[in-house]
């Protein structure tokens, strides 16, 4: 009975258990932390976070940035942030904010605030959802019709940076935005109010992805070579939800298409418009909850990485695992469109 | 096993050493099962071990040192292929279920297992002690966490702290 104390477990095999917690849990380590104080400082120190993140490779969602219109006196764009994991307090619903994408530890959102069809402040607020630090970013001369933008390491393109720790640096100036825009394809009767065509962008290798608003074609932006391509997307009877990546980094788009996730990754990563497959198809009612409606059921987000879609349903969103099949109900509200972070 | 007796060898598979534990037990083992620890590894190089000689190893004591040469052994032959292509998924699956019955053990020759793979650096058997603590403790209060690792009861201002702490970080405790 009388375990013969583990007090005088030196710090690296302290290190070596604590690695192996599970990262998806966070407030497990900090209870850790509340062991003694040698635990406590080596949690809370820069090198564990470090190996702790290179220990797991993959970064787990901790949460879920859902947009949505609130229907109050007005309509308003409101941000929500719903944790995915045990998660400490902070600014959850967020009024005339919405947010545009989210990578690499950091979020943009931009400022939703209407008067009448006039946008009155669409600045652009960089933030990390952990330490809330946040960076106002300088405003544009203008807005075209159209645009969407990304947010991600600044390190990206020169391949210098893994990502496990590039959102942990002191200052927010260490990541880089990407706006794209492109002409109308048709007349819009708000020309500036940026309507529901905004969907999350993938970034495969060194290509960030956007899905332009009809939804045939991808915009491809090479973050080194600054060129910018087109990919046709293939007709089909339904039209992508939103772009995926695969592991081996290929470009790919997932849809709910009556009653079944279909998953599209392109064949190659050529710049050529053939090589698309289908390539899975998930049906949903083997999934998800018996007697879950499943008529305007959509692929709502997309975690890259850990292979997770996020699939909105009239009762709420539930996170599928491409690879074990594993369903979790994650959020009852329902929003537009979802930001894994 | 079978290997062909090969003259010198650094880890030839008929070549055995001798391991002496704090209690004087004497156990004969292979030499590529030994190596799997670095401490080991060292001593066997240079020829160590052999013969009438034997390692002491004056931190293990012989109930420990059987169980850590148990794991040595079953894992040699994969890391002396050392993660090779021809490692099937049945070898790895049978590896897996020998670590988990492994480590189904009482907790304090866990503890021991702890500190003596830390002691003769066995880079594997490291790992897999670690996790295996690590799912003992990880649902756990930081004061369940103290009682499992057979902490000394906290001083009263070490509980203030502690309190102060978990009022503070309640979040971690929904």
């Amino acid at each position: 009975m009388a375990a013969p104390p583990l007090v005088v477990l030196v710090e690296s095999m302290v290190e070596e258990i604590l690695l192996r917690f599970p990262p998806d849990d966070p407030a497990s380590l900090v209870r850790a932390a509340l062991v003694c104080k040698p635990w406590c400082r080596l949690v809370a120190g820069r090198g564990f976070r470090r190996r702790f993140r290179e220990f797991h490779r993959t970064p787990p969602v901790l949460g879920l940035l859902c947009n949505s219109m609130d229907k109050g006196h007005f309509e308003e764009d409101v941000v929500r942030f719903v944790p995915a994991a045990s998660f400490p307090p902070t600014q959850r619903v967020r009024l005339n904010y919405r947010a545009i994408d989210a990578r690499h530890g950091r979020v943009l959102l931009r400022c939703m605030l209407w008067d009448c069809d006039d946008l009155l402040n669409g600045e652009f607020v960089v933030r990390d959802p952990i330490t809330h630090k946040e960076r106002v970013l300088p405003s544009l001369p203008r807005y075209p019709d159209r645009w969407s933008a990304a947010v991600l390491c600044a390190a990206t393109a020169s391949g210098t940076c893994d990502h496990l720790d590039c959102s942990g640096g002191p200052f927010l100036g260490d990541q880089q935005c990407i706006f794209t825009s492109w002409w109308s394809e048709q007349r819009v009767q708000h020309p500036s109010k940026p309507a529901h065509w905004l969907w999350p962008s993938v970034l495969v290798g060194n290509e960030l992805c956007f899905l332009l608003p009809r939804r045939t074609r991808i915009l491809k932006y090479n973050l080194l070579t600054r060129e910018i391509s087109m990919v046709v997307l293939p007709s089909l009877s339904y039209k992508p939800d939103l772009l995926t990546a695969t592991e081996d980094g290929r470009s790919g788009f997932a849809t709910v298409h009556k009653s079944r996730l279909y998953l599209w990754p392109r064949e190659d990563a050529s710049g050529d418009n053939e090589g698309w497959t289908e390539r899975r198809v998930i049906k949903l009612q083997n999934l998800l909850p018996v007697k879950t409606p499943l008529r305007s059921a959509a692929a709502a987000g997309f975690a890259a990485g850990v292979g997770i879609v996020f699939v909105r349903t009239k009762v709420g969103v539930f996170s599928i695992d491409l690879k074990s099949q594993l369903v979790r109900k994650c959020v009852m509200v329902v929003g537009r469109t979802l930001f894994p972070t | 096993m079978a290997a062909p007796e090969s003259g010198d060898g650094n880890n030839g598979a008929a070549r055995m050493v001798t391991l002496i534990s704090s209690d004087n037990t004497r156990f004969e083992v292979e030499a590529a099962a030994a190596s799997l620890s670095q401490t080991l590894q060292l001593t066997i190089l240079d020829g160590g071990g052999g013969g009438g000689d034997g390692i002491p190893l004056p931190n293990v004591d012989s109930a420990t040192l059987s169980k850590v040469l148990e794991y040595c052994i079953k894992h040699a032959p994969a890391a002396a292929n050392g993660g090779a292509p021809n490692a099937t998924a049945v070898d790895r699956a049978e590896l897996e279920r020998f670590d988990n019955e492994f480590v189904n053990i009482d907790q304090s020759v866990l503890y021991s297992l702890i500190m003596a793979a830390h002691n003769l650096e066995i880079e594997g058997l490291q790992s897999l002690v670690a996790k295996k603590v690590a799912d003992m403790i990880k649902g756990k209060s930081p004061m369940e966490i103290r009682r499992t690792l057979g902490f000394p009861d906290p001083t009263p201002e070490e509980q203030a702290e502690m309190n102060a702490h978990m009022l503070e970080y309640g979040w971690a405790y929904e």
